[in-house]
């Protein structure tokens, strides 16, 4: 049962940084255009975000793909974390979308998104949390 | 487990540290810097607040009634109006029995008639209370800004090299006359149309542009001619800008723009609602300053404080009854002077 929500929560988490990945390379200029009007980021910086965003998307849906896969659950989690502070920092400080995620999740407003956020911060640590005692029950038995 | 606890904590550490420390990095030093003390003579005592149904824009006092537009889906063909004496809103003037394909960008209320600017064909719509068109004049050219006064209309804007231009327009003669004047901002602020962008207010006297970003006021005649400059109360500012990959222009978000709006009143006092806040300090930061259009100097200031958690964003002054009236994001309130 454990196994079967963890592979769940996997394919959850792989589909979203598909979908995301997916929107921010087929369409960069959009992506470049909202990191410009972030005042959390400096003109010079954005030039390796833009870049490097996508990537570590990439990578993690790599590491989630595998059969071992809590890297990318790991990664899942700080990347949805660390995505949820800054778009809390960035409301409080400017009035402007700081999501660049593409299609649905772009018509969402910020407190919505902010409680999508969260409920995928949570997906990811459950997800450790499960994947971790499936592994420890597997290699007690 | 133990090292999966800790993997959990020290991966949220470093979320939170890497927004820190983008933060602490990309903080804007951009502030506002007075040269002159500000001198606030009063305090404001609130009058009455109404509660609005929708968000408002562009404020205008017309013989005891206050007029708005509202950029809100399905409101944005529409001028609506409140009867100061009955505290009540009337019936809307709905242009969209004419025009469905409308977004009333500013309006102007002259002899009992409205002209408004629809920014989806660039056309000024001169029309009756009744919504009923009168005519119609579509300028020939791009621009980001209007000012009619009697038969002339102001517009401003940008070139293609997003330098700022004037130009005079007449409604009878249909002629375009460059109203050219030089100003070392022209010069000093890059892409001097964006940056130098605001917005026109006017009395029976004179006519100023307010541009959002800088501690300077155009002014203009009656005929709509250049005639001088205020230096307002606080320093130069940086406006800056970003450049994508593919060299598109970006108004950097950290720049500040003080001045939310302007009003000449019937003694030809300007009010500049001008936004002190910082990047880190937003609340509770905003002043009306008071100047004299004739001298051209300061006079003195008072403080709006926010309300309702938004910020005041539009002021007209009621001089027959001492009251100055202030549009916020959810209410417009009235305050005695």
């Amino acid at each position: 049962m454990k196994k079967k929500i963890s592979e769940t929560l996997r394919f959850i988490l792989l589909l979203l940084f598909i979908y995301t990945a997916y929107h921010k390379l087929i369409d960069l200029n959009h992506f470049e255009s909202t990191l410009m009007k972030s005042t959390l980021i400096e003109g010079y910086q954005i030039k390796y975000l833009l870049y490097f965003v996508p990537i570590i998307e990439i990578v993690t849906i790599l590491f989630l793909i595998q059969k071992k896969y809590l890297i990318g659950l790991y990664l899942s989690f700080f990347l949805m974390l660390t995505f949820t502070i800054y778009l809390v920092v960035l409301n409080n400080f400017s009035f402007y979308k700081g999501c660049s995620c593409g299609g649905i999740f772009n018509e969402l407003s910020y407190s919505e998104h902010v409680v999508v956020n969260i409920s995928l911060v949570l997906i990811s640590l459950i997800s450790i949390i499960i994947y971790e005692e499936i592994t420890i029950t597997a290699k007690t038995y | 487990m133990k090292s999966k606890y800790l993997k959990i904590i020290i991966l949220i550490i470093t979320s939170i540290l890497l927004i820190f420390i983008f933060f602490i990095i990309n903080q804007s030093k951009n502030k506002l810097k007075l040269n002159t003390k500000r001198k606030i003579q009063q305090t404001l005592i609130l009058d009455k607040s109404i509660k609005l149904d929708k968000r408002l824009s562009v404020m205008k006092l017309y013989e005891n009634h206050l007029f708005f537009v509202s950029w809100t889906k399905d409101n944005q063909g529409k001028i609506f109006r409140f009867n100061l004496s009955d505290n009540k809103f009337e019936k809307e003037i709905n242009f969209n029995k004419i025009n469905e394909k409308l977004l009333i960008e500013t309006y102007f209320i002259e002899n009992d008639s409205i002209i408004y600017y629809n920014q989806l064909n660039n056309s000024m719509v001169f029309s009756d209370f009744d919504a009923k068109k009168i005519k119609e004049v579509i300028y020939p050219k791009r621009f980001s800004r209007l000012m009619k006064f009697g038969d002339n209309v102001l517009f401003s804007g940008w070139d293609k090299n997003y330098n700022i231009f004037f130009e005079n327009y007449s409604v009878k003669s249909k002629k375009i006359q460059p109203n050219k004047f030089e100003d070392n901002y022209f010069l000093k602020y890059e892409n001097s149309g964006i940056s130098l962008d605001g917005f026109y207010y006017r009395n029976d006297n004179h006519v100023i542009m307010l541009p959002y970003a800088i501690n300077r006021v155009y002014t203009f005649d009656k005929n709509l001619k250049y005639n001088g400059k205020i230096d307002l109360i606080y320093g130069e500012l940086d406006f800056k800008f970003r450049k994508s990959e593919k060299e598109d222009l970006f108004i950097d978000p950290s720049n500040l723009n003080p001045n939310i709006a302007g009003y000449i009143d019937d003694n030809d006092k300007l009010y500049i609602l001008t936004d002190h806040s910082t990047k880190w300090d937003k609340s509770n930061k905003c002043f009306i300053d008071i100047y004299n259009l004739n001298t051209k100097k300061y006079e003195k200031s008072l403080k709006i404080d926010d309300y309702n958690n938004s910020k005041p964003r539009f002021i007209a002054i009621d001089n027959s009854n001492n009251k100055l009236y202030v549009l916020f994001d959810e209410n417009l309130n009235s305050y005695k002077l």
